[in-house]
């Protein structure tokens, strides 16, 4: 049902399927499924990731402030998380998510996601927004 | 960041598992691990080089934790107040997750190094929480307003960032019908005996304080009613529902009732209620979340054909049609503000042919029969209203 192999109650059970505009940094300035791999597939032999579900999820934003926030501390750490803003339609058939009182979406896509169809409505280079 | 290599310590000293990433926006921030004692860590991310992660760490009882999670202690303080006198600094490998280097820092130096921000708050993934309820504070409240408290909190995923208007709409404001139809008042009444207070925006939270009237030896009529709201958002059975329906007087709290467990349902809401009795100073509560909302809309289904109810408004008549096969009915309610339209019941058409009926001048007292059929998998929610009776006002008077 996943595009990930994810751990035993992963999604937990309440998670949902959202209908909403959501911002990601990405690499590319267009819909590339590279730009939506979640941590644990990166370092796909690490347990402190293969075991847990957030670690496959992938992270979305409601608001803009709080993804430059991200970005600023991620930067800080150590770590680029991409060039560009991108907003896009998530739809209810991508998959299921979470969402904290941060805003941040954390969203486990379905297996059958064609990434080839969806469009960002919006991408700008992070300099810009600076 | 710098750390001194005289707080070296052998590698694999603390052996660690992840439990679960409380922070993991792209990068993943904060965790809490164990070690294989099942001691509780919190570690924070302090920075990623050359596929190493640095992570700072404290040791936390479970009491501890409830504190930090809950925002009385932030995590900076958390770490700078640590229960151990030790704060460990550990490099994590990140194609493997093997530790490449310990260091246990006292915490009297840790204090002066300490790289978790001041303002950094550990975001809670909605659905996990359970909105913490104040009693003593809302029994305080209470006693000090000597008014019953009927707390409303609703949390859903689509409360985040403000207050949509079906959480006014289809679930506070059928929680306020309720309260007032096991009052037993109307809409002028309400505007004397029920108040709004404490409104928060985090999800939606309002406090509605409701007049009573105690005496010396028992408890206020008005108590026991409002407990009904309580019982009815708890029940789970045929009985607990068949309870309140016995021991009510009328049924027109049962439609909004069904408004509400349809929306919980459809939003994936979790509505949590109390009440504060200022007089035994006691509180009781109820939780109704998606789960516990389906297996009640399925016993609702199977109980409830129709509900029925009968009620007396003051308003004008907008529209009377005898001739219709069906005649039909339409007035204004001046208390309630709103425009009903129905059928004209057979006993009450002879007289209402006869009258010399002056529509939208003269104020009536009507009585209205109300038949209410919830919404079921398949038939949607029907509402149909009868005109029983009615009186000139001045009639009445």
């Amino acid at each position: 049902m996943y595009r990930e192999i994810l751990p035993e109650n992963c999604p937990p059970a309440y998670a949902g399927e959202i209908n909403d505009v959501l911002y990601r940094i990405v690499n590319n300035n267009i819909v590339l499924e590279e730009d939506f791999i979640p941590y644990s597939k990166k370092f796909p032999e690490n347990p402190r990731y293969k075991n847990n579900c957030k670690a496959h999820a992938v992270s979305f934003y409601k608001e803009m402030y709080t993804l430059l926030k991200t970005y600023r501390n991620a930067i800080k750490n150590g770590s680029n998380l991409g060039k560009y803003i991108a907003s896009l339609e998530i739809k209810p058939n991508l998959g299921k998510s979470v969402i904290n009182s941060n805003g941040h979406v954390s969203l486990w896509f379905y297996k059958d996601v064609n990434f080839d169809k969806l469009r960002y409505i919006e991408i700008r280079e992070i300099n810009e927004i600076r | 960041m710098k750390l001194d290599n005289k707080y070296k310590a052998p590698i694999d000293f603390l052996q660690l598992e992840v439990v679960e990433y409380l922070d993991f926006q792209d990068i993943p921030s904060l965790a809490l691990e164990k070690d294989p004692a099942g001691t509780l860590y919190l570690s924070y991310l302090v920075e990623i080089n050359n596929y190493t992660e640095l992570r700072t760490l404290i040791s936390v009882s479970e009491i501890r934790l409830k504190e930090i999670l809950s925002g009385h202690i932030s995590l900076n303080d958390a770490f700078n107040i640590a229960e151990s006198e030790f704060v460990y600094f550990i490099s994590f490998k990140l194609t493997n997750g093997v530790q490449s280097e310990v260091l246990i820092y006292p915490l009297f130096e840790f204090i002066t190094i300490n790289p978790i921000p001041e303002d950094y708050l550990i975001p809670i993934t909605f659905n996990e929480i359970e909105p913490i309820l104040e009693n003593q504070e809302l029994i305080s409240y209470a006693v000090k307003k000597n008014k019953i408290i009927l707390d409303f909190y609703l949390k859903s995923d689509q409360l985040n960032n403000n207050i949509k208007p079906w959480a006014v709409n289809k679930v506070f404001q059928p929680v306020v019908e309720m309260t007032k139809s096991f009052l037993e008042i109307d809409q002028r009444q309400a505007d004397h005996l029920l108040a709004y207070s404490n409104l928060r925006q985090s999800s939606l939270g309002i406090s509605i304080e409701i007049t009573h009237h105690p005496t010396i030896f028992e408890e206020s009529k008005e108590i026991g009613q409002i407990r009904k709201v309580i019982y009815l958002l708890n029940a789970q059975s045929k009985e607990d529902l068949q309870k309140i329906i016995n021991s009510s007087k009328n049924e027109a709290y049962l439609k909004h009732y069904v408004n509400v467990i349809n929306t919980i349902i459809e939003k994936n809401a979790t509505l949590c209620t109390a009440i504060a009795d200022p007089i035994s100073r006691t509180i009781i509560e109820s939780k109704l979340n998606r789960k516990s909302a389906n297996i009640i809309k399925i016993i609702i289904d199977e109980t409830l054909q129709n509900i029925t109810d009968i009620e007396e408004y003051i308003g004008y008549f907008l529209e009377i049609d005898v001739d219709k096969k069906e005649p039909s009915f339409k007035f204004h309610s001046i208390d309630e503000d709103v425009t009903i339209k129905g059928k004209i019941a057979e006993d009450v058409l002879e007289k209402l042919k006869a009258d010399m009926i002056n529509i939208g001048k003269e104020n009536y007292s009507f009585t209205i029969k109300t038949i209410y059929k919830p919404e079921t998998t398949v038939n949607p929610e029907k509402t149909v209203h009868y005109l029983l009776e009615y009186k000139r006002v001045d009639e009445k008077h």
